[in-house]
């Protein structure tokens, strides 16, 4: 599982008893994301994808390689509603 | 060993936000 994510600096975000609301003001959209998703959102700070999977399966009674399917998945759905961006590679 | 918790997968939602705003106000 390759790549690092970044949440999109644009938007306004809060957490609300555990889960994630964001509000994406250039397309007036409110988007709510589930307890793991949530997680996944606040590791999304230029942290591999394979260590956020490796979280995930540590943390939830998932496997690592499910856990890969369903963030890759869910970051594919996140990166075409433009909340965060995926790089190859980090520049320091 | 550390109790793992209930797996739930992923999920984002999305709407526009003035159905969000209409369902606060009641309407």
């Amino acid at each position: 599982m390759k790549g690092y994510i970044v949440r999109n600096p644009k938007l306004a975000w809060r957490e609300v008893d555990g889960e994630m609301v964001i509000i994406s003001p250039e397309d007036s959209q409110v988007h709510e994301l589930n307890e793991t998703a949530s997680l996944i959102w606040k590791h999304a700070d230029g942290r591999s994808l394979e260590e956020i999977a490796e979280r995930i399966s540590t943390e939830y009674e998932v496997s690592l390689e499910a856990a890969r399917a369903d963030i890759g998945e869910l970051v594919a759905a996140l990166e075409q509603k433009q909340l965060v961006f995926v790089a190859t590679e980090v520049k320091g | 060993p550390k109790k793992k918790r209930a797996y739930v997968k992923p999920q984002c939602l999305s709407e526009p936000i003035y159905e969000t705003l209409a369902l606060a106000c009641g309407k």
